[in-house]
């Protein structure tokens, strides 16, 4: 930018007796652009600095004709000026000087939990989300607002149940969470308890330098929740949020699937071929199909042919998606409201957060939530500040019906031509053995055996409810200037109880009664061996956790040395306890319960004929975790530009194994930064600010220790002996996973500050990562976990932000995020190269030089042109049809490599147009650069399970077909290698590339006064795929699953 | 000076009562139910699991022997590697991890452990209890070998026994260490000694039949050195676990067998079990095995085990359905009934002909219905003896896991037993010579590990 110095001429002071000798003083005033008089600003003369600023800013000093006159201040262009005759003038008074900001970036303050930082001054990566961008969305979790939002954070969809995932992998088969922090210590319940209206921002640790102050347990990132609090002689401030958001149901057409009367003919030609007939005469009477069941009935001349054809095409009508749809979803309603209150005066500050939400799912489920939050700083004495805060939440929920594929007939599942209403109107009733066992077991004496799905969940309800409390109490006193002395402790404690309720008339229930029935076929009677009534189980867990820590603050500045830093140690401990049991033939009006015999093979199963037990789900478990760490962290800064900084942490903890020498870790991190535009020789206006840290943190599961552990799990039913398990193999080579990071930053500004960003590169390094490998299991083992593997991976994260209109009241601001990350397997100790192992989606690809998740697929061969078959090239080159060579002796490094399973490239772009008092902010966010399997026809669970992709309908029939379709054809027997080789072949596998709009919200303002605002707004989320890589409409983040329904969403906002 | 060492003195001790503090701190166990394998309750508690040491024997024997057949649409329906099984192919007829091979082993690095960790643990004041742990151990572990040794290798000819490969013999609970086949002479030899060992260390009587005892070791024993040919020994060690328990259930007894129509009527846990073992499989489901019908027919109607062994399915055909399990569960424990049908045969052998006979005439006595039986005729000849016993060892054993080691030990001695099968129109031999008596390993065991696969 073009921007010079520019002089105003209010006045000149300046006598000049002599043109050419004379020295002359000059009298001086600085100005800011905005109009502020600046202090302490620093007058040069010939580089010489001669005078400093008053409170006015005003300077005086003596000078010659000729010289140059700089002025620098903190934050504002430097000015440099030639005094020449044209400087004095002859009249008397202050000669002004104006001086304009330089570009900066907002000046935001994080939290790492443990201090505050300003993020211009620290040397590690942080990422910060205010309050503002997180209010663009709603909904119950505060972390599902993050995608998008940060660079370099993810929800891993593909690997990691959409959890949060930061900078990528720092483990395999290790802990994959990331560090969650609600103020000053990691939260131990559900992240979800927290009221999304109580955060005031959110800040992601992302380097190590960043993280390691929270040793061991940072490996993956962290992510720290600030909640919104009172600010001292701040006056009575109120804002309401009141939001309700409806959701529509699942789209269960989503996935192409064959229609219900193509499924009906393919059971009707298994059945000529024989397929399950066997299963007839099988003692556990697995259900057959009714289409099955009438084509029985006419083999086995019980009707005629025509009838079963006549009652098999009853059925080619009926699809259980349109009865689902009509009978099970419904559309979600969720409704927020949050109150928050603040004040302060001199001594005291607090606030108070009230939340509730609600909300009804598509399922009927229902959750609610009540959050209260109170938390308030006093100031008694200038020197000793005390904190104290209380968080409570409540939540209970009553389970709804089944989802999609939770009615389970035969083998978990059901066909396609299920109903669950009856012409008549009544639900459908379900045997769940053979239907002509049924029809004559028990002789009409038994209790109603048929499971009705539509009724039978308000028969087993469940219902949970959570108690989360929080307490924290803190005491700062300032020992000497400059240092404090903090004392902080939490306790948090989180209940939460279980009950399902199988009443008398769930089918759970009746099944029990009627199974351990004794029928007396010649009397006519019936006794019941198990008691009749409900099952009642019950689930209760505590979990307490207790931090203390102790931590001296320094920070201290003389000349031009500044020193911020904190010493301390931490204790934690967290117990936790859980019981479950059970009651039978309860009665929940009376409370009234029955015995039963837990002794193996107690009762006789009049269906079955053989004997069983009562089956016993009782549980009791005790956990006691103990954490012992102490912890620095140095930041130096010399002349407010050359900043350097330096963390290490011990922890040591209680778990099992890990060899006591192992015990205390120590992690460590270090940085350096130059804040380059502060220089003299930076004569451009913009900021800029460069960043390098390297560090060392570690990952420990305590699931994984190093000694052989069993765990015990009850007793044996026969010999009444204590039975165990094994938990873990002794393995005395098992080392901490630990991962290296190097990380080099840019902060930037330019253009008058109207964009401004940063961009991170970083480098990781992890070593001895826990992996599953599989194992000879001759040694009784089939796959461990050990360290087996070592990787590196590197990327970049850039954040920009820009105003890019502004004008009147209309303003465009912008904030791309970006980030990449390509990781590469360095090393992998594998005694089981095969290809087979490794090609699930999820799974890890151990292959050197290739991503920690990859996709990899055999090649196609095309189709055979007589028979459908599909083809695949063997190792040597040969085209080939022997499934089992295909698939079961070729390794990893023999098939293709198609590419990384999780996206190299992602991030967001949030855009806010404000005009007057409307605004509307719309969010989008992509992931780039990986691959997917495309789901296709799957012969076998077709077969099994009646699940047919409509792929079915393009699958080879007739010579000719090869050349327009790729889908083999159908077949039988059943080869699962061929299924198998299909399935993970490269015509199957696509490119994930794909742009998505994240939500839109429209807002309107009402501006009432300083801070009186009332914003009515509309949200619509989820609002589906804008632009896709693949041309088969696929959602492929994650594939193989129904997307997210849209939700639309209205509210309220205000302040007072 | 020495007041300013004394003062560092004393702060190094101060420091060193922080840390100790601090590890006494983290002491603490961790979850209340895990645990090192430190006592002897937390050894015996690993073999408390039933359903793995003594549910999960091996299947592939009786899949592979000949007292059943599928019909070819049932074949159809089976899983492939099931399928090539049946039809003795030689590779990929087992699934991946949970087969027979890994439960084998598992069994075997339950006891190693065991063993392992009884050798820490002081045995005095407990030997009793530290005995019978221990002899459990060794228990598991020679019986899993010898189903093992039944499966995947070639009958026992003390010709040749020290050249053919025998199974990998674990000793040691580390995973670390290789697995290297042995010979089968020193698979016997270990599976013999582990048995003796367990003989010796175990109680004669325990909680359950589930949980092995003497008696159950010294009937495995036998079990072992008939498949070895050694027939003294095997009339030694059959005799002395009879001893112990000679009891026959009498199969006409009605408080015994409650309702011979039921789907399973043989008693769960009788008391001719020695120790209970068992395996389910797919394959065998009493509603797709059919019993070889000539084997069926060799019942009289009035032997009680025609109706209790036998249903008959709507196509006339016949399933097995007298599983001392009491379920789908196919039994393979050491039962009295064999230890008669082994002292019967090994007398026979041993020139005992008449001798011999009576301990079938006591067997049989209590299968065929009250005042039917006729004794046999002592008269005959040792060979028509020794093939009358053979014959009524098949009748009552059958579907006990044993039809696939008879057969390789009656083709040493030169039976010419060869099986065959049928399917889509081809059919598919197994002659009495072939090598492929011996199972192939699991295909994912010969690519993960340096084991050799056995040679066809």
């Amino acid at each position: 930018m073009k921007y010079r110095l520019l002089l105003l001429f209010c006045s000149a002071l300046g006598l000049f007796q002599d043109l050419h000798a004379q020295r002359r003083s000059l009298a001086g005033y600085i100005q800011s652009s905005d109009g502020h008089s600046i202090a302490g600003a620093e007058v040069y003369l010939n580089g010489k600095a001669v005078a400093t600023t008053s409170a006015g800013g005003r300077f005086t000093l003596s000078c010659s004709l000729g010289d140059t006159l700089a002025i620098r201040a903190q934050g504002y262009r430097g000015v440099s000026v030639r005094l020449d005759s044209s400087q004095f003038s002859t009249l008397g008074g202050w000669r002004q000087y104006i001086i304009y900001p330089t570009d900066s970036l907002p000046d935001v303050q994080v939290s790492s939990g443990y201090q505050y930082i300003k993020q211009g001054q620290a040397t590690g990566s942080y990422a910060s989300i205010s309050r503002d961008r997180l209010n663009e969305q709603v909904g119950k979790n505060i972390l599902d607002r993050l995608e998008g939002l940060a660079a370099g954070l993810t929800l891993d969809k593909i690997s990691n149940d959409g959890k949060p995932s930061i900078r990528g992998l720092s483990t395999i088969q290790g802990i994959r969470d990331v560090l969650v922090i609600v103020d000053n210590f990691p939260y131990e319940g559900d992240i979800g308890n927290i009221n999304p209206n109580d955060v005031e921002s959110i800040t992601l640790l992302k380097d190590a330098a960043a993280a390691a102050i929270w040793g061991m347990k940072a490996g993956n990132g962290v992510i720290v929740i600030t909640t919104r609090k009172g600010k001292l002689s701040q006056p009575l401030r109120s804002a309401v949020n009141s939001v309700v958001t409806l959701t529509a149901p699942k789209d269960l057409y989503y996935t192409p699937t064959m229609l219900p009367s193509d499924v009906i003919d393919v059971e009707k030609q298994l059945f000529g071929l024989g397929y399950k007939l066997s299963d007839t005469a099988n003692v556990l009477y697995p259900v057959l199909s009714p289409v099955y069941e009438a084509l029985l009935a006419a083999k086995n001349g019980h009707i005629t042919q025509s009838a079963a054809d006549a009652m098999i095409d009853g059925y080619r009508t009926n699809d259980l998606r349109a009865e689902y749809k009509r009978y099970m979803y419904q559309q979600a309603v969720h409704q927020q409201h949050a109150l928050n209150i603040s004040g302060g005066g001199d001594k005291q500050a607090w606030a108070l957060a009230l939340g509730y939400d609600g909300d009804v799912s598509n399922l009927r489920a229902i959750d609610r939530r009540t959050n209260i939050h109170w938390s308030s700083s006093m100031r008694p004495t200038p020197r000793l500040t005390l904190e104290s805060g209380l968080y409570l939440t409540l939540a209970n929920t009553v389970s709804g019906r089944p989802d999609w594929g939770g009615i389970g007939i035969y083998n978990g599942t059901v066909w396609p031509y299920a109903t669950l209403v009856n012409n008549d109107g009544s639900p459908t009733g379900y045997d769940m053995y053979r239907q002509t066992v049924m029809d004559t077991i028990g002789g009409g004496l038994l209790k109603d055996w048929k499971y009705y799905p539509l009724e039978d969940w308000k028969h087993a309800m469940t219902t949970t409810s959570l108690t989360d409390i929080m307490l924290d109490v803190g005491i700062r006193y300032t020992i000497l200037p400059g240092v404090d002395l903090d004392l902080k402790y939490r306790y948090e404690r989180q209940s939460g109880n279980g009950r399902t309720y199988y009443d008398p008339e769930s089918f759970y229930a009746r099944d029990l009664v009627n199974k351990y029935s004794i029928v007396d076929y010649t009397q006519g009677t019936v006794s019941y061996a198990f008691p009749e009534g409900g099952v009642l189980d019950r689930s209760a867990s505590l979990l307490q956790a207790h931090d203390w820590r102790g931590q001296v603050n320094i920070n201290r500045q003389w000349q031009q040395h500044r020193i911020n830093a904190i010493i301390g140690g931490e204790i934690r401990q967290l117990v936790s306890t859980a019981q479950t049991d059970r009651l039978y033939g309860y009665d929940d009006d009376k409370l009234l319960y029955a015995n039963v015999d837990y002794q193996a093979d107690s009762y006789y199963n009049t269906l079955q004929q053989t004997f069983s037990s009562a089956y016993n789900p009782s549980s009791v478990s005790e956990k006691e975790n103990r954490f012992l760490s102490l912890y620095t962290n140095l930041n130096y800064t010399y002349r407010e530009r050359y900043m350097v900084s330096f963390s290490t942490r011990k922890d040591a903890t209680n778990t099992f194994g890990v060899d006591v020498n192992n015990r205390w870790k120590p992690l460590w991190s270090g940085g350096v930064g130059w804040e380059v535009s502060k220089e003299h020789f930076w004569t451009y206006t913009s900021y800029l600010r460069l960043r390098a840290t390297y560090g060392y943190s570690g990952n420990v599961n305590p699931n994984i220790p190093a000694e052989t552990t069993i765990w015990y799990v009850g007793l044996n039913p026969y010999t009444n002996a204590p039975y165990s398990i094994y938990t873990n193999y002794y393995n005395p080579d098992l080392k901490w996973e630990s991962s290296r990071q190097i990380n080099l930053g840019i902060d930037f500004s330019l253009l008058d500050s109207r964009l401004w960003g940063t961009v991170d590169l970083f480098w990781k390094k992890n070593t001895d990562l826990f992996g599953y490998a599989p194992i000879d299991y001759t040694t009784g083992i089939y796959s461990i976990t050990k360290n087996v593997a070592n990787s590196h991976g590197n990327g970049v994260d850039i954040t920009i932000n820009s105003r890019n209109v502004s004008r009147g009241t209309f303003r465009w601001l912008s904030t791309l995020t970006v980030g990449t990350y390509r990781d590469v397997v360095d090393k992998y100790n594998l005694s089981n190269p095969y290809a087979y192992n490794y090609m699930n989606a999820g799974s890890i690809s151990p292959l050197k030089g290739k991503p920690v998740y990859a996709v990899y697929a055999y090649k196609w061969g095309g189709l055979d042109p007589t028979t459908g078959n599909p083809l695949g090239y063997l190792p040597d080159g040969t085209i080939s049809q022997d499934y089992t060579a295909l698939t079961r002796t070729v390794t990893l490094d023999q098939i293709q490599y198609k590419g990384s399973a999780l996206p190299k490239v992602y991030g967001g772009l949030v855009q806010n147009f404000v005009y007057g008092n409307c605004g509307l902010d719309i969010s989008m966010t992509f992931k780039l650069g990986y691959y997917f399997r495309r789901p296709s026809i799957n012969y076998g669970s077709l077969y099994e399970g009646w699940n047919g992709h409509a792929d079915y309908y393009k699958r080879w029939q007739q010579p000719g077909d090869e050349t327009k379709t790729n889908v083999p054809s159908m077949q039988y027997p059943l080869a699962s290698y061929r299924d198998f080789f299909y399935a993970y072949s490269d015509i199957l596998v696509e490119k994930g590339d794909h742009l998505r709009l994240k939500y839109l919200n429209v807002h309107y303002d009402i501006t009432l006064g300083d801070f009186r605002k009332v914003q009515v707004y509309v949200n619509a989320s989820n609002l589906g795929i804008i632009w896709r890589s693949n041309r088969y409409g696929i959602d492929p983040d994650p594939v193989n699953s129904i997307p997210a329904s849209p939700s639309y969403a209205l509210g309220i906002r205000c302040n007072f | 000076m020495n007041q300013k060492l004394k003062e560092r003195l004393h702060w190094v001790l101060i420091l060193l009562v922080i840390i100790s503090g601090c590890n006494k701190y983290l002491d603490q166990k961790s979850d209340k139910t895990l645990s090192t394998i430190s006592t002897l309750a937390d050894a015996q508690s690993l073999l408390e699991q039933y359903n793995f040491l003594s549910q999960k024997d091996v299947a592939c024997s009786e899949i592979s022997a000949g007292d059943y057949y599928l019909t070819e649409t049932d074949l159809a329906s089976r899983e492939e590697y099931n399928r090539r099984l049946y039809l003795w192919q030689d590779d990929n007829v087992f699934v991946d991890k949970t087969n027979d091979w890994y439960y084998t082993y598992f069994a075997v690095f339950v006891a190693n452990t065991v063993i392992g960790a009884l050798n820490k643990i002081e045995r005095t004041g407990k030997e009793t209890d530290w005995d019978n742990t221990m002899g459990q151990a060794y228990y598991f572990r020679g019986r899993a070998l010898m189903s093992g040794v039944f499966a995947w290798c070639l009958a026992y000819d003390l010709a040749s026994a020290s050249t053919t490969p025998g199974l990998p013999l674990r000793q040691d609970a580390d995973f670390n260490l290789p697995s290297v086949r042995s010979t089968l002479q020193q698979t016997y030899a270990q599976i013999e000694e582990d048995l003796h060992k367990a003989a010796s260390l175990m109680p004669v009587t325990s909680v359950h039949v589930l949980r092995p005892n003497k008696v159950a070791a010294l009937g495995l024993l036998a079990r072992l050195y008939l498949s070895m040919g050694d027939y003294e020994k095997t009339k030694l060690y059959a005799d002395s676990s009879l001893l112990y328990n000679n009891y026959l259930m009498d199969y006409n007894d009605r408080t015994i067998i409650t309702n011979p129509s039921a789907a399973y009527p043989m008693p769960l846990y009788n008391k001719e079990i020695l120790s209970e073992y068992r395996f389910v499989s797919t394959v065998l489901l009493n509603t797709r095995a059919r019993i070889d019908s000539t084997l069926y027919q060799s019942y009289i109607s009035d032997d009680w085990r025609k109706t209790l062994f036998f249903k008959t399915n709507t196509d006339g055909s016949v399933g097995f359905k007298g599983s001392y399990s009491q379920t789908s569960f196919l039994n393979t424990s050491i039962c009295t009934d064999e230890l008669y049908l082994m002292l019967a045969e090994t007398k026979v052998r041993t020139g005992q002909v008449e001798n011999g006979l009576q301990d079938l005439d006591t067997l049989l006595s209590k299968r065929w219905k009250t005042g039917t039986y006729v004794p046999t005729d002592k008269g005959i000849s040792q060979d028509s003896a020794l093939n009358l016993v053979l014959q009524e060892r098949r009748k009552e054993l059958l579907m006990r896991g044993l039809r696939w080691m008879d057969i390789k030990r009656l083709n040493v001695e030169g039976r010419q037993i060869s099986l065959r099968r049928t399917y889509n129109g081809e059919w598919y031999p197994l002659d009495a010579g072939s090598k492929r008596f011996a199972i192939p390993i699991p295909d994912d065991i010969i690519l993960s590990s340096s084991i050799e696969q056995n040679q066809y």
